[in-house]
């Protein structure tokens, strides 16, 4: 089937199998790999994307829920100034271990901070309670995500 | 005061990754490449008959150990020789890989393997370490299912018991862990030149390259590229030689690019485990309570093959009376053969085992004689010049006490062990313990012989050459501090790029916590020679090759003198809350202190702590891995088998004593394994002080405390 | 390649639906699970998918009064938000999954994948809730009791769309709510509480308590409640309610617990609804 999207601001038109997950498309066709596969059944956020503003596992959504849809990638947050100053945040506070949740960690952060722009650390941690790091212990990533809001005050 | 160096740098590899630009082996596109997946046995054991595979089409492939050239050997090139690639006829445990079935379409790969059928002879699987015991079905392996055996002995122990007022004893168990590194297992292989070249998620570029060279033979070039590696902590240490060897035969009797990605179902499945471990262990006492001897009987689960199960056992032994010095001891190891995944690498390799044991122990015994078990214990602890456990010598200061003491700043720990024994359901426990550094006795010497270099370039680009790769532990930062200090140089603008075989020297696995403490110091001691002779304008390559510090001494065969050159040293406090309700665990609080000589990077180690930390409190509370009657894990997916989320567990209050040692990078010892040493320790035994009861058993599941209480 | 349909228009939608006997697609966080297959390949859904989740009438929460109408495509994170659901279901609704599942997922989804340890379901239970079940020749309303009949099982016949759930306003003081779940967040449920009390001078003039993932379907017992309702509170025995509740708590093994496990704790969480509003009285 045909569909549109919008993708880092990009208008893509695909033709694609309407159940493929969003996680393939953005990966395979688009080749945006940013969004990494860690489970591939929502439970580790490894794949997590923003869809139409909201924090999503793209593992779980067929391409034709797509249609229409905004969707913003870690390729396309890192190129923002919210996502150079988390990036940066991230990388000073060493939030990053093995790096392969971090992408997903990222936008988890990025959906947390448009709602609440100066969490506390309860708040975090309830925000990226579906985002599992097996390196860091989470502490540093909390530390990131403060140091972000810090930094970036008045971003979000 | 802390060393200047430790003061922290932003990670280098930090904005790429965190960008998602870092380019783990699936981001990398192989467009030509077929899916190449693995068919297993589909029940635990007996000996095949036959196997059917549907007809290929046209572009499919099926490999299977036919396929291993005569001048190759069909074995995967572990310690020992006893595990084929390709399964021939014996199938030992359920999941065992037969071959490989490769195509352009995953579909259709799919579709073949799930037509695949298998016509065998069963033979009752021998699944637990009672059914090994009781040979159910037959020997595995030997005649008594012993994979490996080692003693230790000191003094006379039947003497010391039999001379006893009292004796305590207990039986301590560990179950499977499972690794959970993010990103699953995955390799590709391709063959150009003649060389066959092998890209992926490996923690031994090296040991991948000489697992491929065994099973192709000698006259084949191979060559092993490492890609940013999505965690490892020991999973990816064997796996990538078991999935290596096949994917590499396939690639050369195919000629094409193979890509093998596991899905999580197939890697939670199918990849080695941390060792599961029964402990019993007894000691003797005089009347006042003090140990005159303790007697250790270790068996741990080595699973259907050897793997590394004797290093593991090496390991469990050689930590089995930890930082205690007894007069008398005598401790017996023994691996045995089940019909499950074979075990392997995990942070800590046999130390969390032993440690869980021994400190639970010590627990129990200072509660049979009404001592504080920090007070009983302090009495037995190693200082310098000690001997160890084999017969060497503790050479460097033992700075226990102070750790102690800021454990005791930041945790109050005496004070709430005191209180809470008023307060139902609350507790606090500690653990102490050491671990050694690097291989285990003279095998950075006689087997590894590990080299690294640094490069100054024509330029004046001075790049690290190390087989060492980061799977999140740090070296990208660390190592770029260590040559960047010694030569003036900002540690951002020194490059080091992903091990390639063909281009770097062999430093040796990236296991061991051996990482900072021997690579790191080649290329300390490499770097202040390039800088002696800095020679502007021209290309310099530094090339240092290991050499056991002086007076070191180990004897292989009666496994007597120094076990590790030096150890690193932790306490770990938890305090938690039981809910007699539903018999859950809260952990409120959770402290490391280490003694990692001194760190080069404070951010790198804190990092290591608090997540070793986290793994420890989930190896102690919730990471529940069992198997059914075929011997196959019951929580195969991330929905079933629980690691810690952020509102498991607090935060880790991290700090370390600098104590630094004389053949480490500025002073620095190992430390990524022994942050998984005790944590789990310290929360049994403070789940132990809240419910008044002993909780010999790990993890400490809410189900497993109700039945402990209703006992 | 399956045949699938996303439409803005229920009309279109039970048409279609009629015609193919397609499978309803919501937020699609179980049936992509339920229906994956190894990485790469092709999802094993077979049958025409109808995405239940742009159709314009579904996404609304409707105020009738005395209950609210909650349309199939509402997401969980809206309900958690709403404050017109009542509190104790939305409080189980914030403990389902993560945040980014919840932004996906449905309440419909939750209902009609009729698992024991559903956690919408206890609360749903409680008020009496009823589904509102649509299809091109009409629409009936079902007690949600009587709508799951099993573990996966539900009466829903293939040209039918759970369009609505139909949910009480009740906002009751005395609620309790316990998730015993197998990691303090993200996690499944291995086995779950919810029950409220309507007190007036400590007298029980109402009392409802349903439990999740401890038989093959949420387990509320109208009899058991009546035997109490009427007493005052402080005279209610605690064991005698746990042995009211006992027989009907009929729990298994499997990966996530035991039966042991489940039944003992289920009873203790009972109990201690009881206990906790003897003691603030």
């Amino acid at each position: 089937m045909k569909i549109e999207m919008t993708v880092n601001g990009e208008l893509r038109k695909l033709d694609v199998n309407p159940l493929s997950r969003l996680l393939d498309i953005l990966r395979n066709d688009l080749s945006l790999t940013g969004t990494k596969e860690g489970c591939g059944e929502g439970e580790c956020g490894a794949c997590s994307a923003l869809m139409n503003g909201l924090l999503v596992n793209t593992c779980l959504i067929p391409i034709a829920q797509c249609d229409g849809s905004e969707i913003l990638t870690i390729e396309g947050l890192a190129s923002s100034k919210r996502g150079e100053v988390l990036t940066e945040a991230f990388a000073e506070a060493h939030s990053v271990q093995c790096g392969f949740c971090t992408p997903g960690m990222v936008l988890a952060a990025e959906s947390l901070l448009r709602k609440t722009p100066k969490p506390d650390e309860q708040q975090i941690r309830e925000g990226l309670a579906g985002n599992i790091c097996r390196c860091t212990g989470y502490d540093m990533i909390i530390d990131g995500i403060q140091l972000a809001a810090e930094k970036g005050d008045g971003l979000w | 005061m802390k060393a200047e160096i430790s003061s922290s740098i932003p990670r280098p590899d930090g904005k790429a990754k965190a960008s998602g630009l870092a380019k783990y082996i699936g981001d990398h596109d192989y467009k030509d490449a077929l899916t190449a997946r693995f068919y297993r046995s589909d029940f635990p054991r007996g000996l095949i008959r036959n196997v059917s595979v549907p007809p290929l089409p046209e572009g499919y492939y099926h490999i299977n150990y036919k396929d291993v050239s005569p001048e190759g050997e069909n074995i995967l090139a572990l310690t020992r020789k006893d595990w084929p690639a390709f399964a021939e006829e014996e199938i030992r445990y359920k999941g065992q890989i037969i071959g490989l079935i490769c195509g352009p379409d995953p579909n259709v790969v799919d579709k073949i393997i799930k037509g695949i059928s298998i016509d065998f002879k069963a033979i009752e699987p021998a699944v637990t370490l009672d059914d090994s015991l009781a040979l159910k079905g037959g020997p595995l392996v030997g005649e008594d299912n012993l994979l490996d055996k080692i003693t230790l002995s000191h003094g006379d122990c039947d003497k010391a018991f039999s001379e006893a007022a009292e004796t305590v004893e207990g039986t301590y168990e560990t179950g499977f862990q499972e690794q959970l590194y993010m990103e699953p297992q995955g390799l590709v292989a391709w063959v150009e030149n003649d060389k066959v070249n092998i890209h992926g998620s490996m923690q031994c570029p090296y040991y991948v390259k000489h697992a491929v060279q065994e099973i192709l033979g000698p006259e084949y070039k191979v060559r092993a590229v490492e890609a940013t590696i999505g965690g490892g902590f020991g999973g990816k240490e064997d796996y990538p030689e078991i999935m290596g060897a096949p994917l590499a035969v396939a690639a050369l009797k195919i000629g094409k690019p193979l890509r093998m990605i596991f899905d999580r179902s197939e890697d939670m499945a199918w990849t080695s485990k941390r060792h599961p471990s029964r402990i019993k262990v007894r000691t003797a006492h005089d009347k006042s309570g003090e140990i005159l001897a303790m007697d250790i009987d270790c068996i741990i689960d080595g699973g259907a093959y050897e793997s590394y199960s004797l290093i593991v056992l090496m390991r469990a032994v050689f930590t089995s009376t930890g930082v205690y010095n007894l007069p008398v001891f005598n401790v017996e190891g023994r691996a045995l053969a089940t019909c499950t995944v074979p075990s392997g690498a995990f942070r800590g390799f046999g130390a969390p085992q032993a440690i869980f044991a021994l400190e639970m122990h010590m627990e129990k015994c200072s509660r049979k004689f009404h001592m504080e078990s920090l007070e009983f214990k302090k009495t037995y602890f190693l200082k310098k010049g000690d001997a160890t456990i084999t017969g060497g010598k503790i050479r460097d200061d033992v700075v226990l006490d102070k750790m102690i003491a800021r454990a005791e700043e930041m945790s109050l720990y005496s004070h709430k062990r005191k209180s809470y024994k008023d307060q139902p359901w609350k507790g606090i426990g500690m653990a102490l313990f050491n671990h050694g550094c690097g291989f285990t006795g003279d095998g950075e010497q006689r087997i590894i012989k590990a080299k690294a270099a640094v490069h100054k370039r024509a330029d004046g680009i001075v790049e690290i050459q190390s087989a060492a790769v980061d799977f999140g532990q740090g070296p990208r930062t660390t190592f770029r501090k260590i040559v960047g200090k010694i030569l003036g140089i900002p540690p951002q603008e020194i490059l080091y790029s992903l091990p390639d075989t063909d281009v770097v020297p062999d430093s040796g696995p990236t296991v061991a916590s051996r990482t900072i403490m021997i690579v790191g110091y080649l290329l300390q001691e490499a770097a202040k020679e390039l800088k002696s002779n800095w020679k502007e304008g021209e290309d310099q390559r530094v090339l240092k090759h290991y050499e056991m510090p002086p007076g070191m001494s180990w004897d292989q065969e009666k496994l007597q003198g120094d076990a590790y050159a030096t150890f690193g040293w932790g306490v770990n406090v938890c305090e938690v809350e039981v809910d007699p309700l539903t018999w859950e665990t809260r952990v409120t609080g959770a402290w490391g202190i280490y003694d990692v000589g001194v760190a080069i990077d404070e951010k790198v180690v804190n990092g290591q702590i608090q997540g070793g930390m986290s793994q420890a409190l989930g190896y102690g509370a919730m990471e529940n891995l069992t198997v059914d009657k075929d011997g196959v894990f019951q929580q195969r997916s991330m929905a079933d088998y629980m690691v810690p989320t952020t509102l498991d567990f607090p935060r880790t209050g991290a700090d370390t004593i600098d104590n630094p040692y004389e053949y480490g990078p500025f002073g620095a010892k190992g430390m990524g394994e022994m942050v998984h040493d005790g944590g789990h320790a310290a929360f049994a035994a403070a789940v132990e002080q809240a419910v008044g009861r002993d909780c010999p058993r790990i993890p400490l599941i809410p189900e497993t405390l109700m039945e402990i209480m209703k006992k | 390649m399956v045949e699938t349909l996303r439409p803005r228009k229920l009309d279109e939608a039970l048409t279609w639906l009629s015609e193919r006997k397609a499978l309803p697609l919501a937020g699609g966080t179980d049936l992509m699970v339920h229906f994956r297959n190894y990485t790469g390949t092709d999802s094993l859904i077979v049958r025409p998918v109808l995405f239940t989740d742009a159709i314009d009438e579904l996404h609304s929460v409707e105020d009738l009064g005395d209950s609210l109408k909650i349309g199939a495509a509402c997401l969980l994170s809206e309900l958690e938000n709403n404050e017109l659901v009542p509190s104790l279901l939305r409080q189980a609704i914030s403990q389902i999954a993560a945040p980014a599942l919840r932004n996906r997922a449905t309440l419909a989804g939750n209902v009609c994948n009729a698992s024991p340890a559903g956690d919408s379901l206890p609360p749903l239970y409680l008020y009496d809730s009823h589904v509102v079940l649509a299809s091109s020749s009409g629409t009936r309303t079902i007690p949600l009791v009587d709508f799951i009949t099993g573990p996966g099982k539900t009466i829903r016949t293939d040209d039918e769309l759970l369009t609505h759930i139909l949910v009480s306003k009740s906002q009751n003081e005395k609620i309790y709510y316990r998730k015993v779940g197998t990691r303090a967040a993200n996690a499944l449920s291995k086995l779950t509480v919810a029950a409220f009390a309507e007190l007036e001078n400590n007298i029980i003039m109402d009392l409802r308590m349903a439990f999740g993932a401890v038989a093959p379907v949420v387990v509320r017992e109208r009899a058991v409640e009546i035997i109490f309702i009427g007493k005052s509170i402080d005279q209610v025995d605690l064991d005698e309610f746990r042995q009211a509740y006992a027989p009907h708590i009929r729990p298994i093994d499997d990966q996530r617990s035991t039966a042991l496990y489940r039944k003992e704790v289920a009873l203790n969480l009972a109990g201690d609804f009881i206990r906790k509003i003897q003691e603030n009285l």
